[in-house]
């Protein structure tokens, strides 16, 4: 099932606990009968009615169980046309799945909604690659090359499906013959790649030149070839995978996996070794294997359901991801991921019916974990949505012993049950605003497991959540960071206002020490790969130094073997731990890349170019599967998600529960887990309010300034800001020292503890050479060193003994009548500065 | 009324002329002043703050004291004066530093050596420690001067280069002429040859320079600080010039047209009331929880200098309150004061990246008139946030004591919101209502000092219920007030609050109000 890229969306045979069927009952009961209904016929278009057995749910075919009312003459000239009205009008795919396999008689019908490509023809598309109806081959090939390009892809995989060798040319052409030669992003009807310089936005459009393929058309048309097989097919993967685009590399080596070529064995080999993207060597690497016999099939059976199963339901949410981080637009919605209650879905098995935790009216909650031995749950909560902020409360896993263990006039979200007992949350209570649009700032802190001792351990001038404790006993969390909003340059001089905003994964101990980035910075040129702006201009387009975009990361759970799972611009994407940070993504869903036109840098931001549906609130279920919530693509409302068992290798996904009156989320088993490891901090206890932080070397660095005209160092510490009401950009910057560079780059400072503090290199003159753009923290009595700028952690210091750890410690402390400046140091706050 | 405002105009326009011909200190001298003040100073916090300061103003006026701090008992002093002595020394300084250069302890042997090569225009290597005090030793000033000039007529460029450099170090005023007539001849210096030759003519050139120097202030702003140095009205001229040409948002040309004491900026009022930032813009935000910069007092100076202070304070009001005539407006204020009314209306909050009422933020910094004082008091309860903000900092500045209660009672007024569940800020108007502005108001108490504002603050700044904005602006108003009786409040602040930020703000508060008390006088009134 695998090498197909099925959509969870698509129709698949159901195997044992998951059966679509089973979670019918409560739907047909209440809320929209009609997505219930869509569901069972997408399930029996698979003949998985017949296994079933659900005394409550409808025959095959029952679109009669809720017959429109009789109308009165003339009768409908075709007598499936209320089928196909009523697969339109509610975007409902089990609808057009029954007209697809109504015969001859809906042919006239269904050629006529494919002629159009608007969302009925993507319909029918994916109705059609679940059901292939031969006839309609022309009409799906015309769909390839339209302005609809989730028509687009349907159609190609419907192809696919059909093994006709008829399409192949067609399908091949969607492979673009020159570097950059897809379009990626429509308005509408346009084929959009980017503004003009200096355009307002969508006003000036660069339009795709005609002819220019989609590139997931591409992809899907891709796999497609590989379904249907024969030389010219073979030719065109073949072609395809010296693609400039790794999302076409990965298309090509899974289909050429499909077709088992022998020939092919030492180019998929070369491409598992060598290619720069792990997407494209995960993928190459298993063809291979399909191709010598090694290879072994996924376990298609999910693990044991747990006895129960806790989640949130969030009513009427327009957001797109229900108020998660979605990078430029969170901070324009910092909510928590909340929903109006909490509730226990006990057993886990079809019929059952959840119970309110919660019981709120007119509240929210937040959050939910489970303890290591499954008998409690923490979670999020307001009581009062208007009087009240989010605090920390805790339950027995019956829902008994209620227990609040944060109180005050601020928001704590995010518990997390830490090895030691304590707990980690993140809260706003560290006072400060985040200096893009001066929200209040969230931190991690951690308290006993009453509540008390509460201590902030992160210090990101802007925002940090979502702590996860992983199994090595180091805290995982989501931070939130915008470099030189505050009118600072981009690390090289001439680079002018930088505005990169990126929501990414870092690591730290319980205690904050050892701060370390995981993933996700700079990582935007992998989901935006094709037309960097050289002149980084917003709206134009993907540039890893780029103005006010970047790649938003969250959401992350570990899974049992120690990767990362979590939700990036493409979606549920799995971290390969031992890579990371960087080429170590693995999308699940790798065709929904390449959405960045701009600072819209998310999936869930583009239903209209989304093939494969919505995902959020990943959480393991063992193995290769994960309990997830899932909003399918043609079905996009307020209500959409539900909850599914999903693996993550094989794509398929098992409806667990749904209540179409709601949004399902936040699912988490209560089970017992393995407790992480202790991890004791490295640094002393100190009463100190310093720490010391070093560089082996500057030198050792991927930025091309000149080495030789740097001189000095100096250190710029961050100014929280804790009463900032302009619309942004109200950061500060302090000089809080300088010394001169060793001869071998190395240098050594002083640093004040729990303040951000960053770099810049100096010539003699005391120009600016490099500016760092990212910020770093000690905790009190720590030492922090780094093997270069802009380097992996693992790459082998060039210096055995840097000379600056020879000497003491440079002095870089805060001092009254430092000069703190805006941006750049003429831009002066509090002294005459003269540059 | 009509005639209560006509006294009023009266008393205004004679306070305007009074500040005008008065006793207004340039920015530049009350830095350099309290810079040699806190280098005198028995605590090395405030000694490295001297050294520091004169290092970034780069002026040869703080040489005197950072050759003492130099040789300071504190190794964090030392440091910081050397870096300084490299930009504000000259010949005595690269004396001191070839001493230190030859004999100092590691650290400041090296910082000594970075900062005398372009000081000297010559290099040697690290390990030849005493090799600077063998080339002042090898011969005279004079020479070495000449050696300079000789390299500026070269025709080696880098040698040229360095040659300017070194020429603001050790040049004197009789190398002046040469370097001028260099200057104008041909063919003459690139661009940053010219910036080097500016530089050198801040220290060693004479009202002969001014012509050449004002030929330039509109390409270089920082040949502000040589025409500031010499002075003269050819220099001003300049200066007006250059303010024109660059902006009031640049410190060159304001502070020093501030530093020669200019009385003819009416012209730029338009410009400079715009100069003071805005506590809502993005751009240029108004730090009201700091003291005023340096920007902000060199603007005050030279609308105070210019005669119109008051009168502009009166028609900002006057906007603010919906009054301000056309006629009574010179014409080319007209469009600044006519742009604030959009922003003034009810309902507004701000817009993204630009504003049109900032000339408010100008009247804290100018306004001088207690008859005003009325006016502001009614202001508190403007539909505007933003003209209360200033309202109230308006009222700090004059000191009007009388008016702590209202301002008290508009602070201790609920917003309409619960402080947790509404978001704070946010960039678009939509989600803006909820901006937490009495804080400022707290601020604008402790500017106005006096027992009565510290009993008010104190309630506030410990109130566990009160807004978290309110706490914070009160505890940054007991800073500004400075009373060692706020102590105990402060205290109980940085141990109990909730929020990290104030307590960090209130431990500053206790730091601060403690170093002023041991400090004593040492410690002037902007910082």
């Amino acid at each position: 099932m695998n090498e197909d890229h099925l959509s969870p969306a698509e129709p698949r045979p159901n195997r044992g606990f998951g059966n679509v069927g089973h979670p019918a009952a409560p739907r047909l009961r209440g809320g929209r009968p009609e997505r219930a209904l869509s569901l069972l016929l997408i399930a029996c278009a698979l003949g998985a009615c017949a296994t079933a057995g659900h005394a409550e749910a409808p025959a095959p075919g029952s679109s009669q169980a809720q017959p429109p009312k009789p109308q009165p003459p003339p009768a409908p000239p075709n007598p499936l046309q209320p089928l196909l009205q009523a697969a339109i009008k509610n975007r409902d795919l089990g609808a057009a799945i029954q007209l697809a396999q109504a015969g001859n008689a809906a042919e006239p019908l269904l050629r006529q909604a494919l002629k159009h490509p608007g969302p009925e023809a993507a319909l029918f598309a994916c109705a059609l690659h679940a059901h292939p109806v031969p006839a309609l081959a022309p009409e799906l090939r015309d769909l390839l090359g339209s302005w609809n390009q989730v028509a687009g892809y349907w159609a190609a995989k419907a192809l696919g499906r059909l093994k006709d060798a008829g399409s192949v040319s067609a399908l091949a052409a969607q492979l673009a013959t020159q570097p950059n030669g897809y379009w990626e992003l429509n308005r509408g009807k346009q084929k959009w790649l980017y503004n003009r310089e200096g355009a307002e936005r969508f006003k000036q459009p660069e339009l795709a030149p005609e002819g220019m393929p989609n590139i997931r058309v591409a992809y899907a048309a891709l796999l497609a070839l590989g379904e249907i097989g024969g030389p010219e097919a073979a030719s065109a993967l073949r072609r395809a995978i010296a693609s400039d685009q790794h999302l076409i590399r990965c298309a090509a080596a899974t289909a050429l996996g499909q077709l088992r070529a022998p020939g092919d064995l030492a180019t998929l080999r070369a491409l598992a070794a060598s290619d720069p993207a792990l997407s494209v060597r995960a993928a190459a690497a298993e063809s291979a294997a399909k191709i010598d016999g090694s290879w072994r099939a996924p376990e298609p059976q999910p693990p044991p359901m747990p006895p129960a199963l806790v989640f949130i339901k969030a009513k009427n949410r327009s957001e797109s991801n229900l108020g998660f981080r979605d990078s430029y637009f969170f901070p324009k919605t910092p909510w928590y991921g909340w929903g109006e209650n909490l509730f226990l879905l006990s057993p886990v098995a079809p019929g059952s019916q959840p119970r309110n935790l919660t019981g709120l009216t007119q509240g929210a909650v937040q959050g939910p974990e489970v303890s290591f031995d499954g008998r409690r749950i923490l979670f999020a909560m307001r009581r009062d949505f208007s009087k009240e902020g989010f605090h920390i409360y805790e339950m027995n896993a019956d829902g008994s012993g209620l227990r609040q263990l944060t109180s005050g006039q601020c928001n704590d979200v995010d518990p997390q049950y830490l090895a030691d007992g304590r707990i980690a949350f993140s809260s706003d209570r560290a006072g400060y605003q985040e200096y893009y649009h001066q929200e209040r700032s969230r931190a991690i802190y951690v308290m006993g497991a009453d509540g008390s001792g509460i201590q902030q351990i992160t210090f990101n001038p802007n925002q940090d959540y979502e702590p996860l404790a992983l199994a090595d006993g180091r805290l995982l969390y989501g931070s939130y960071r915008f470099y030189a909003q505050d009118g600072s340059p981009g690390p090289l001089p001439g680079d002018g206002f930088m505005q990169r905003i990126e929501t990414v994964l870092r690591s730290a101990l319980p205690d904050g020490s050892e701060d370390a980035p995981f993933y996700g910075a700079a990582r935007g040129s992998y989901y935006s790969p094709m037309r960097p702006s050289p002149i980084a201009l917003q709206y134009q387009g993907w540039h890893r130094r780029g103005l006010h975009i970047g790649v938003s990361v969250s959401q992350p759970r570990e899974l049992p073997d120690g990767d990362v799972v979590c939700i990036t611009p493409a979606g549920l994407t799995v971290i390969d731990r031992a890579l990371a940070p960087a080429d170590c993504e693995r999308p699940v869903f790798p065709e929904v890349l390449n959405l960045a036109g701009g600072e819209e840098v998310y999936i869930h931001n583009h239903d209209d170019m989304n093939p494969v549906g919505r995902y959020t609130t990943p959480h393991p279920a063992g193995g290769d599967w994960i309990f997830v919530s899932h909003a399918p693509w043609h079905r996009p409302g307020n209500d959409a998600y539900g909850l599914f068992l999903f693996n993550l290798r094989t794509r398929e996904a098992r409806p667990v529960y749904d209540d179409p009156a709601a949004s399902d989320i936040e699912p988490v088993p209560l089970v017992p887990r393995p407790s992480p490891a202790p991890r004791q901090p490295a640094r002393e206890p100190s009463a100190s309010t310093a720490g010391l932080v070093y560089c082996n070397s500057v030198f050792n660095s991927d930025l091309p300034y000149d080495r030789g005209a740097a001189r000095f160092v100096r250190v710029l510490g961050a100014e929280f800001q804790p009463a900032s009401i302009n619309a942004n950009a109200s950061f500060r910057s302090r000089l809080l020292g300088a010394a001169p560079l060793e001869a071998d780059g190395s240098f050594y400072f002083r640093v004040p503890a729990d303040t951000p503090f960053r770099f810049e290199l100096l010539n003699a003159n005391g120009d600016v050479l490099v500016h760092e753009t990212e910020f770093h923290y000690v905790r009190p009595g720590e030492t922090k060193g780094c093997v270069g700028c802009h380097e992996s952690p693992r790459r082998t210091p060039p210096n055995a003994r840097p000379i600056a750890m020879s000497r003491p410690p440079a002095d870089a402390l805060p001092k009254r009548g430092d000069l703190i400046f805006q941006g750049q140091t003429e831009n002066t706050y509090n002294a005459i500065v003269r540059e | 009324m009509r005639t209560g405002f006509k006294i009023a105009t009266v008393l205004w326009l004679c306070a305007g002329n009074r500040l005008a011909s008065g006793d207004i200190r340039p920015v530049f001298d009350e830095e350099v002043a309290r810079f040699h003040a806190l280098s005198k100073s028995p605590l090395a916090e405030l000694r490295a703050e001297a050294a520091q300061g004169f290092g970034l103003m780069r002026h040869h006026a703080g040489e005197g004291a950072l050759l003492s701090l130099a040789r300071d008992p504190d190794a964090v002093v030392r440091s910081l004066a050397i870096e300084a002595l490299g930009h504000c020394g000259m010949r005595p300084g690269v004396e001191a530093l070839a001493v230190i250069a030859a004999t100092g302890p590691f650290e400041e042997r090296r910082l000594a050596r970075i900062a005398l090569e372009p000081m000297t225009g010559a290099s040697f290597p690290p390990d030849k420690p005493d090799a600077y005090r063998a080339w002042l030793a090898a011969d005279g000033w004079d020479a070495k001067e000449d050696r300079l000039l000789a390299a500026i007529e070269g025709t080696d460029g880098p040698a040229r280069l360095r040659a300017l450099i070194a020429l603001r170090f050790i040049g004197s005023p009789r190398a002046e002429d040469r370097l001028l007539a260099r200057a104008q001849g041909q063919p003459g210096f690139n661009g940053q040859e010219l910036r080097h030759a500016v530089r050198a003519l801040e220290r060693i050139g004479s009202a002969r320079a001014v012509p050449g120097l004002a030929a330039l202030a509109d390409r270089f702003p920082d040949t502000a600080w040589a025409l500031g140095q010499i002075g003269g009205p050819g220099a001003e001229a300049a200066l007006q010039r250059s303010l024109a040409r660059f902006g009031s948002r640049r410190l060159d040309a304001t502070v020093n047209l501030d530093r020669i004491g200019s009385t003819q900026c009416a012209v730029h009022i338009p410009m400079l009331i715009r100069s003071f930032g805005f506590a809502i813009y993005r751009s240029d935000t108004d730090d009201l929880h700091r003291p005023p910069h340096a920007a902000q007092r060199a603007a005050a100076n030279l609308i105070l200098r210019s005669g119109e202070s008051q009168r502009v304070v009166d028609l900002v009001l006057k906007e603010a309150e919906g009054t301000r005539k056309d006629e009574e407006t010179p014409e080319r204020w007209r469009g600044v004061m006519a742009a604030m009314r959009e922003e003034l209306k009810p309902g507004f909050w701000r817009n993204d990246g630009r504003t049109e009422a900032d000339p408010l933020a100008a009247l804290p910094h100018i306004i001088r008139d207690r008859a005003f004082v009325p006016r502001l008091k009614a202001l508190l309860r403007h539909p505007a946030f933003v003209v209360r903000i200033y309202a109230a900092e308006c009222l700090g500045t004059l000191g009007a004591e009388e008016t702590i209660p209202e301002i008290l009672a508009v602070i201790r007024e609920p917003y309409p919101f619960a402080d947790e569940v509404q978001q704070v800020s946010g960039k678009h108007r939509e989600m803006s209502q909820g901006v937490r502005w009495k804080g400022f108001l707290c601020m604008a108490l402790g500017r106005l000092g006096g027992e009565a504002a510290r009993a008010g603050l104190e309630p506030l700044a410990t109130d566990p219920a009160a807004p978290r904005d309110v706490r914070f602006g009160a505890v940054t108003g007991l800073r500004f007030l400075a009373s060692a009786k706020s102590l105990p409040a402060l205290r109980t602040v940085a141990d109990a609050d909730i929020i990290w930020a104030i307590r960090g703000a209130a431990a500053d508060a206790v730091k601060e109000i403690k170093l002023r008390e041991a400090a004593g006088k040492a410690v002037a009134k902007h910082e």
